[in-house]
């Protein structure tokens, strides 16, 4: 037998190929004389020949485990014809008979062979005998050999040994001794395990230490035919978990823990969490722990608890109904039990890794939280190991860690079936999140928030909300961009709160925020909207906190705030449908809602790239207030929106369209019109000017146009009246006219009509007069007497001969023309159904 | 073709989100050929982005309250023999006034305009042209007084409410006279209420069936199902009732006039408790589907009520000028 | 040579149901042998029959039971310590075949047959027609078994201090390198039994490859100076494969019915001695053997 590791594998593999042709010839041999009478012991020979090929030491566990394959089915044949033909007696001698073979392992072999044919017969001494094999079996030391043999004990015996516990009322006391029963069996298969185990660790020291990873491979390939033992176990029905507990785990940790072998610590630890039932972990915890507290200082004691832990987790969901009993026990704390565990193990292995440590805790609360869904505290526990843990050694840099410290965080947050539950987490819950650096504690926050709005969770109390900002509260308080800084000074000192304030003489270019961060914004502000309470007085109150919390986000409330105002003003639309708003007290109150609106909109407007919004947000108010019939509230909101056009609105195409929407909202502010006219009229004077001092003359123009309609008010009191197929008459009738200052509209068409007069380029000019005459025929079918018939044959007179000035329509003149022959088609076609429309000349 | 008008989300101001059975709905699959956007949505990006992903050919108009200055204010398409114009609708004056968009489609020469900025999901045809409002997508709040329907619905279950409230305050015997008046009025008011759900359940009927799967699996599915519709019935269903004015102003009057003494204290306000009316006060979401087809626009107007997609089919046929 | 006149045929009583022993012959072949236990009576007749018919004239006809001791200590010397006679015929002439019945009764056989490389210890009986020419001589060997319960045990083996039976142990090693202690279950045992022991490994820095036991026979034969010993490894098992660490225990489990051994016989008829010794073998990587012996007495057991 030389020694392996002189081998080439080319001279391995003609090794394997001898002793497979050498198997194959001898299993023939000896099948042939098990047929032929007499010859058994001849084929005994051949079975042993072909046995001697299991002594080499030239192949690799691999190569060897082919040969034992082949070897097992040859044997099998010898055990079938033993089984077959020889009688009871028999068999004693021939167990003998074959322990005259003068290598052992032939002869282990092939008295396993006998022996186990022998424990099937009636009457057997199966103890004597097991004991007997398992005994003689030490006389291989050999790693691989060994292991095999030990394997083949195990695959021989394996339907063979007792599977239930003696009766001591019925069963005679020597009849046990000869037969045994189940205790015997667990002995004998722990005892191989033990055997094996030891086995299979020796063969990492063996041969030369440069091969040290090749043994570890190695080891791997064989660790299935150790762990093959320990379901063995876990398949004998007769073990309950008591009996678990007292007579079988504390032998397996125990050889387990001796072995000092990473690897095999590592594999067993995780097979046995595999393979035994859950309702026996729930029981043995405390000497699972203890074991995985005695390991190899390299084991992963992270990836051992987090197996066993998913297995519990898993448990809870496999059933339920039986973990909540063991839940509801109190005498069985398993959360106590873990706690404990991480105490001992922060104590003894103070070297253990921040990143393993935290990943214990983040599955520690998993379960927790599967367990005790309702035990708070016990999460608290856990931040509190892992706020000491992160003073202690925590600040590691390290990216590694950093996500794990943000993992642990999550893991409230991602179990809880419901995201609220992390509200109730105490005080180290925080105390840790806010221990951790910017990046982490904001990214928390997003996952926090997105979790929020992905269950639509709603903020009903002050305390609730609280906390939630709490939590939140990196995502409004943005360091000066922490990236950048971080990046160029690495320091990490940054990443706490920043110290100076923005300057105020910033440009929206200065401000302008990544798109992180926008998102992050529009993350909070979205958060924002959970906040609900069903008494909006309630629910007032607590956004005045929520701006509270808001406010030092400097800068960045532009986010924000327009959805606080949206949501207040939500309030007082339904605090007006609920005829809040009608008693002087309850209009005192609800004035704090437009204060605090205008308090927002006012911090906003302290930087001028918010004045758009700033202006709608005063439109907006303005016109639920006026819906509220706070007309004087909507006015001044009004002014305020003027306020901001003046100073702000500075190029043209802004201020249209200001006033587009400035023209549209006085038009909705009905209750004004009807309750304070002196007021509207000052606004709709002041609009109209605005809008004929705008710089370009076709907005100008289109705007003074637009204006007129400030001054022809009519309720559409039947928003599809257009729709119907009815008479446009009728639907003039469901029109309630609430201004109607014909004389004032025909100014500001009369006005417009200058001004498009005055452009030099005819195609605009003419353009915008059938524009005007457009807006013309509104007022005509809306009855506004001052704008005839005559006038309209005026402007359409007035139109035509532009054109004909302009001689040939072509080129862009085109597409103007088409508009006017659109319009006067339009004309001739409400001659059918209006009559006043006969005389216009279309 | 198929194309996906949609618009006014205002996020995050005024909501959350599209609602997941839309994003769902939405998906993109590559069938979506272009995505027009009536405006307000530039202050989320994260909603620019999924907008984008529908179609290659994403365009958009803007809104009164997207801050882009770049964006246009209309634009123009053509599709075979129909041309589609898309604006917000916040620079037509009276705010979707039919006579406005009228002469705005006369200006911009379209056959279809799509327009928004009411949050209301609207489409008929006037004077041959078709107006289309696909609504807001997320339902979002609007400041623009509510619809008449919702206006009732909310009156008649404050009433209902007023009368389990009056029951209790009729042991210390006050003010019944008051009370008579509206317990009539609200009956009133069910019957109505009730006459109306008939109306729309018969409108509804043969669309009731599409489901949101039927939906997001095969437009044309609903197709045949509605194919019974009368072609020239271009009106939507998802409109408001008619002759509601009287009872408003009545209310208006009546709470002017009495009530100051019963409710007045801070109790009262604590007590207070708006959530029944809650699910009325918002848009319903909803965005539009149009198929394209020479000079036929078969419209789909998605809506999402009581956390179910409803499906309403309207065909428009442009009439061929002499 | 010439061609012998006569023709003895020598036959034992029950011959063919007797019990035999099979020994292997010098040269290898296996032969037969009846087995005979000490003062049983040795029986049986002889017939002599005379060749072409002719009549064979001789000087008597006597048969011996010899017992002898063959010593190839320099040439064969042989000392027969027993020797008993009866004569079967007077001198005269052999016309016909004739029988001649014998009996020697209850022999003593004091000592076992034995065949060992340069000693032998055999019974035979021995024909001899004596004749003025030379003498007709028939021999047939008998074998003999000496049966021993554990008390005759000391007596026949006369060991003077005769170790106790009892468990043997035994503890031995190289210094820094190897340290067992090994032990029997007991030191004397029958031929028929099975040797069971362990062996316990204290101290392995040896890379052991595998260990075997040995059952060693020492022969010894002459006196002093001259004389002469000679070992044969009857049986060579394995017992263990690869090695063992520190703690390991190794049982031992040898069944002897199956192999040629001989029981302890010490200085029989101060010619010779047979002992048997257990070896414990170790070998190592680069093949290397450490032993380590020990005397075991064997007897014979009914």
């Amino acid at each position: 037998m030389s020694n392996r590791n002189n081998i080439t594998p080319g001279e391995q593999a003609k090794v394997l190929d001898n002793s497979i042709t050498v198997i194959r010839q001898q299993v023939a041999l000896m099948r042939k004389c098990l047929e032929t009478k007499n010859h058994f012991m001849d084929a005994l020979k051949h079975a042993s020949t072909f046995l001697n090929e299991l002594r080499t030491n030239s192949l690799t566990p691999k190569q060897y485990y082919e040969l034992y394959i082949m070897v097992y089915e040859g044997l099998e044949y010898l055990s079938q014809d033993l089984k077959d033909t020889h009688p009871n007696n028999h068999l004693a001698d021939l167990y003998e008979l074959v322990q005259y073979a003068g290598n052992i392992v032939p002869r282990l072999y092939l008295m396993i062979t006998v022996g186990t044919v022998y424990m099937g017969v009636k009457d057997a001494p199966v103890k004597e005998i097991m004991t007997d094999m398992m005994e003689m079996c030490r006389g291989v030391q050999h790693p691989i050999r060994g292991l095999f043999l030990r394997y083949y004990l195990s695959q021989r015996t394996k339907d063979l040994l007792p599977t239930e516990f003696s009766d001591p009322s019925t069963e005679k006391k020597d009849e046990l001794a000869l037969k045994g029963d189940v205790s015997d069996s667990i002995q004998f298969i722990i005892t191989n395990f033990i055997e094996m185990n030891k086995l299979w660790v020796r063969w990492q020291h063996q041969g030369h230490s440069s091969e040290h990873r090749k043994r570890v491979e190695e080891r791997k390939e064989l660790q299935i035919l150790v762990g093959s033992n320990l379901v063995r176990l876990s398949q004998l029905d007769a073990i309950d978990r008591v009996y678990y507990k007292k007579h079988i785990l504390p032998l397996i940790l125990e050889q387990i823990v001796k072995c000092r072998d990473l690897i095999a610590q590592e594999y067993l630890l995780d097979v046995i969490i595999q393979v035994f039932p859950d309702e026996f972990h729930l029981i043995t915890l405390d000497e699972f722990f203890d074991a995985t507290l005695n390991l190899d200082p390299h084991v992963s004691i992270k990836s051992i608890v987090l197996t066993l832990v998913d297995r519990l987790i898993g448990f809870k969901k496999r059933e339920p109904d039986y973990v909540a009993k063991v839940v509801a026990d109190d005498s069985v704390d398993i959360f106590g039990k873990i706690i404990g565990f991480i105490d001992k193990l922060s104590q003894l292995k103070p070297d253990m890794s921040a990143t393993d440590y935290s990943s214990i805790l983040e599955s520690i609360s998993k379960l927790s939280i599967t367990y005790y869904p309702d035990r708070y505290a016990n999460i608290d526990s856990i931040f509190a190991h892992a706020t000491e843990l992160f003073k202690d050694k925590g600040s590691s840099p390290e990216l590694q860690a950093q996500n794990n410290w943000k993992t642990l965080l999550l893991a409230p947050i991602s179990m809880y079936s419901d995201v609220r539950s992390i509200l109730q987490l105490d005080n180290h819950y925080l105390e840790f999140f806010n221990l951790q650096s910017y990046q982490l504690r904001r990214s928390v926050s997003m996952e926090i928030v997105e979790k929020f709005l992905e269950e639509e969770v709603k903020i009903t109390t002050k305390e609730e909300l609280d906390k939630v900002f709490t939590v939140v509260q990196p995502l409004i308080v943005v360091p000066e961009d922490p990236t950048v800084k971080a990046l160029k000074l690495g320091d990490p000192a940054l990443n706490s709160l920043p110290g100076a304030s923005v300057a105020d003489t910033e440009t929206e270019e200065d401000s302008k925020d990544s798109l992180d961060i926008i998102l992050q914004q529009e993350s909070l502000a979205k958060l924002l909207q959970l906040i609900y309470n069903k008494n909006p007085y309630k629910h007032f109150e607590l956004l005045e906190i929520a701006r509270d919390y808001l406010q030092p986000a400097k800068q960045r409330v532009k986010y924000t705030y327009p959805t606080l105002v949206a949501m207040t003003l939500k309030l007082v639309r339904k605090l007006y449908l609920v005829k809040h708003i009608e008693t002087k007290r309850q209009k005192n109150k609800i004035a704090k809602f437009f204060t605090f609106i205008s308090g927002l909109i006012t911090v906003m407007g302290q930087h001028t790239y918010n004045a758009v919004d700033c202006f709608n947000l005063n439109l907006m108010t303005a016109e639920i207030a006026d819906e509220s019939k706070l007309v004087d509230i909507s006015y001044d909101f009004f002014i305020e929106s003027l306020v901001i056009y003046e100073q702000f609105f500075v190029d043209s195409r802004s201020q249209y369209q200001a006033l587009m929407s400035l023209i549209n909202k006085l038009i909705s502010a009905k209750n004004m019109i009807q309750q304070n006219v002196e007021n509207f009229d000052r606004l709709i004077t002041k609009t109209t000017l605005y809008s004929s001092k705008l710089l370009r003359k076709t907005d100008q123009c289109r705007a003074v146009y637009m204006s007129s309609h400030l001054w022809w008010i009519v309720e559409d009191v039947d928003d599809y009246g257009d729709a119907d197929e009815s008479e446009p008459i009728n639907a003039m009738m469901s029109h309630l006219s609430l201004k109607d200052d014909g004389k004032r509209v025909l100014e500001c068409l009369q006005k417009s009509l200058r001004i498009a007069d005055s452009i030099l380029d005819n195609n605009v000019s003419l353009e915008l007069f059938i524009e005007i005459l457009n807006q013309s025929l509104y007022f005509f079918i809306h009855g506004n007497e001052m704008v005839s018939v005559r006038y309209l044959n005026g402007l359409i007179e007035l139109i035509r001969n532009n054109f004909k000035a302009v001689g040939k329509i072509e080129g862009p003149f085109e597409a103007t023309w088409k508009h006017f022959d659109r319009t006067l088609k339009y004309i001739r076609e409400q001659k059918s159904i209006d009559p006043r429309f006969d005389e216009v000349n279309a | 073709m198929l194309v996906l008008a949609i618009g006014d989300f205002h996020i995050p101001e005024r909501a959350v989100d599209i609602p997941p059975k839309f994003k769902k709905l939405l998906q993109p699959r590559g069938k979506i050929q272009q995505v027009l956007c009536v405006g307000n949505v530039t202050s989320s990006p994260s909603s620019l982005q999924f907008l984008k992903s529908l179609s290659p050919d994403f365009q958009m108009v803007k809104g009164d309250h997207d801050k882009d200055l770049s964006l246009p204010l209309s634009l123009v398409f053509t599709y075979d023999k129909l041309k589609v114009g898309l604006i917000d609708g916040f620079e037509v004056v009276p705010k979707s006034d039919p006579l406005g968009l009228l002469a705005q489609a006369r200006m911009m020469d379209v056959d279809i305009l799509i327009y928004g900025s009411t949050h209301k999901v609207e489409a008929y045809t006037l004077d041959g042209k078709f107006f289309i409002n696909p609504g807001s997508a997320t339902g979002a709040f609007n400041a623009d007084s509510l619809g008449k329907e919702d206006l009732d619905i909310i009156e008649s279950i404050l009433k209902e409410d007023d009368e389990a409230d009056d029951d209790q305050e009729e042991i210390e015997g006050k003010s019944e006279e008051v009370d008579k008046g509206e317990k009539e009025e609200s009956g009133k008011e069910k019957e109505k209420e009730k006459e109306k759900e008939e109306e729309k359940d018969k409108e509804n009927g043969k669309e009731s069936e599409n489901g949101e799967k039927k939906g997001e699996k095969d437009v044309e599915k609903v197709e045949q199902k509605t194919d019974n519709d009368k072609s020239d019935n271009t009106e939507s269903n998802v409109q408001p009732d008619t002759d509601a004015k009287e009872t408003t102003t009545n209310t208006v009057e009546k709470t002017d006039g009495g009530k100051d003494e019963l409710v007045d204290d801070d109790d009262e306000d604590d007590k207070l408790d708006t959530s029944e009316i809650e699910p009325y006060l918002d848009p319903i979401p909803s965005f539009c589907l149009l198929d394209l087809q020479g000079s036929t626009c078969t419209l789909y107007l998605y809506t999402l009520i009581d956390g179910e997609v409803k499906v309403d089919k309207l065909t428009y046929r442009k009439e061929e000028s002499a | 040579m010439f061609k012998s006149p006569l023709d003895i045929e020598l036959r034992l009583d029950g011959e063919d149901t007797r019990e035999t022993v099979e020994v292997k012959s010098t040269k290898g072949r296996k032969e037969k042998i009846p087995l005979y236990k000490d003062g049983e009576t040795v029986k049986g007749q002889v017939t002599i029959r005379m060749r072409d018919n002719k009549r064979v004239e001789h000087t008597g006809i006597k048969i011996q039971l010899l017992g002898t001791i063959e010593m190839n200590n320099d040439g064969v010397q042989s000392d027969d310590f027993v020797s008993l006679a009866h004569e079967l015929a007077s001198p005269g002439e052999l016309r016909h075949p004739e029988t001649f019945p014998f009996e020697f009764r209850n022999v003593e056989k004091p000592y076992e047959s034995y065949r060992g490389l340069n000693v032998r210890l055999k019974y035979y009986l021995k024909v001899t027609v004596s004749r003025k020419s030379a003498d007709v001589i028939r021999e047939k060997e008998l074998w003999v078994y000496q049966y021993q319960n554990q008390a005759q045990v000391e007596e026949t083996t006369g060991d003077k201090k005769p170790m106790p039976t009892s468990m043997v142990k035994m503890d031995v090693g190289i210094e820094n390198c190897l340290h067992i202690e090994f032990e029997y279950s007991k030191n004397r045992y029958s031929l028929k039994d099975v040797i069971v022991g362990r062996i316990y490994f204290l101290l392995v820095r040896l890379k052991i490859k595998h260990m075997e036991l040995s059952l060693i026979r020492r022969e010894t034969c002459g006196a002093p100076p001259s004389q002469k010993s000679e070992s044969q490894t009857i049986v060579r098992f394995e017992i263990m494969d690869g090695a063992p660490v520190r703690g390991e225990t190794i049982p031992i489990r040898l069944f002897l019915g199956g192999f040629d051994l001989t029981p302890t016989y010490k200085d029989v008829n101060k010619k010779f001695s047979t002992r048997t010794f257990l070896s414990l073998v170790l070998i190592d990587e680069d093949a290397r053997r450490y032993f380590k012996q020990s005397e075991i007495i064997l007897y014979r057991d009914e």
